[in-house]
């Protein structure tokens, strides 16, 4: 074999290897987590970058029939309100982010996740945000009596009802930046090890090739 | 005109233009399986072209290959990493198709860019550039004054033709082709000038070093 040859092309790699070598731009990762009646989550590249202005839609993981559709602000989150129709149902859902240029990421959200959330009645409908107080009564009282229209409530069944949301809310509260760590952590940067590793590959591959050609040179 | 081309340009800082790594579930199976095929039959015929001679260099370009796209380089307020496809196919020939693949074969299976599904799809996308590149930069390349220009012009054109034939894909696949080349060519642009400049350079200091690999005897073309 000649060395002559290759060392020109070798020098080019070693620079290259000498080069700040990141991952940014080749992969896009979704996370996301409910929230009370919302999927909320964020939409990044790979090297932690937020990918702005990106369409997100709910999917049913099994039939992929699109449920909600959104878009991330300019720090990459997004929310989306969890319909009614998917609160009686409570498919599995896969998250999608597609920045309609080749970069696509998903995540899945099991129905277990959000199995506590209620369908909102209709006065908190529109409403999106963390409810107040005072709707959250209206909310309570609607769905523990959602064909009357009598405003009686019943006072024990009525606290536990708020109790358990606003103790379901702060736990999300807590929980949420660990859910993030976590989800960061499972994200695997290419280390300087992982791309010796490659180039380890590829040379090993020639080696092979050169060795089958040289048997078969024998052979004939 | 230059309005628009601001407004792409400003629209391209919020993402990521990616060529070689187009996502699995974007693309339409006519375009995959299209992809697939393509990238068989250069493949088949590069791994016939090359030699015992030659392993040694489609291999060290592949490696370069699989490196490069790691570069990231901090211009502008976008962000880009290097490609080398045209640096690839001028040297390689046929050769490029065996190289990229399997570069782009194992950043898929190693960090999960791209995919295993979209393969083909993404290594045609980078090859069939680098592939025309070669040929249409070979006659200038052997005369020393138009060499230069020649280089150049190959490191970008490929990057070019790869934005242009990754938009095809992506539109093939309704994403619309014409918004997607818009900005994929936009956002490329300094990634195209960056390089022509290496692959210029290198070029120089390849015919510096060992000419015979260039033009006298091109490695993966058995002449």
């Amino acid at each position: 074999m000649n060395t002559q040859k290759t060392s020109p092309i070798l020098f080019l790699l070693c620079i290259l290897l000498l080069l700040p070598v990141s991952a940014s731009a080749h992969k896009m990762t979704v996370f996301a987590w409910t929230s009370g009646n919302q999927i909320q989550g964020e939409v990044k590249f790979s090297g932690g970058r937020r990918a702005k202005h990106v369409p997100v839609e709910a999917q049913d993981a099994t039939s992929h029939a699109v449920l909600l559709t959104g878009e991330t602000n300019d720090n990459g989150e997004f929310t989306l309100a969890l319909s009614a129709a998917i609160l009686e149902k409570k498919p599995d859902l896969l998250i999608v982010a597609n920045g309609g240029d080749g970069h696509r990421g998903e995540w899945p959200l099991n129905a277990k996740e959000y199995v506590a959330a209620e369908i909102p009645s209709a006065s908190t409908a529109a409403d999106t945000t963390i409810t107040a107080p005072a709707s959250q009564e209206e909310t309570a009282a609607e769905s523990l009596s959602p064909s009357s229209d009598s405003t009686v409530q019943e006072p024990a069944a009525f606290d536990s009802r708020i109790l358990r949301q606003i103790v379901s809310e702060e736990i999300n509260r807590a929980v949420t930046p660990i859910r993030k760590t976590l989800a960061e952590e499972s994200e695997h940067e290419p280390s300087f090890q992982d791309i010796l590793g490659g180039i380890g590959w590829i040379i090993g591959m020639a080696g092979l090739a050169a060795w089958l050609q040289s048997r078969k040179k024998k052979q004939s | 005109m230059i309005e628009s081309v601001k407004k792409v340009i400003l629209q391209s800082t919020d993402k990521y233009y990616n060529l070689m790594h187009i996502s699995e579930g974007v693309l339409a199976a006519p375009v995959l399986i299209s992809g697939g095929v393509f990238a068989a039959v250069g493949t088949v015929i590069g791994l016939r072209k090359i030699d015992q001679d030659n392993i040694m260099p489609v291999a060290l370009l592949s490696s370069t290959f699989f490196v490069a796209s790691l570069v990231h380089v901090p211009i502008g307020p976008g962000s880009v990493h290097l490609i080398l496809n045209g640096l690839v196919g001028l040297i390689l020939g046929w050769g490029c198709f065996p190289a990229i693949l399997i570069a782009l074969f194992l950043q898929a299976i190693f960090f999960q860019f791209g995919g295993l599904i979209v393969l083909g799809v993404n290594t045609t996308t980078m090859a069939l550039p680098a592939l025309c590149c070669h040929y249409l930069a070979r006659r200038w390349l052997e005369n020393p004054r138009t060499r230069p220009a020649a280089a150049f012009s190959a490191g970008l054109l490929s990057i070019l033709f790869s934005a242009l034939l990754t938009s095809l894909a992506l539109g093939l696949s309704d994403m619309g082709f014409l918004a997607t080349a818009k900005l994929l060519v936009i956002a490329h642009l300094p990634v195209m000038v960056i390089e022509g400049f290496i692959t210029m350079f290198v070029v120089s200091f390849i015919t510096k070093v060992q000419p015979e690999i260039l033009h006298l005897q091109p490695v993966a073309i058995r002449s």
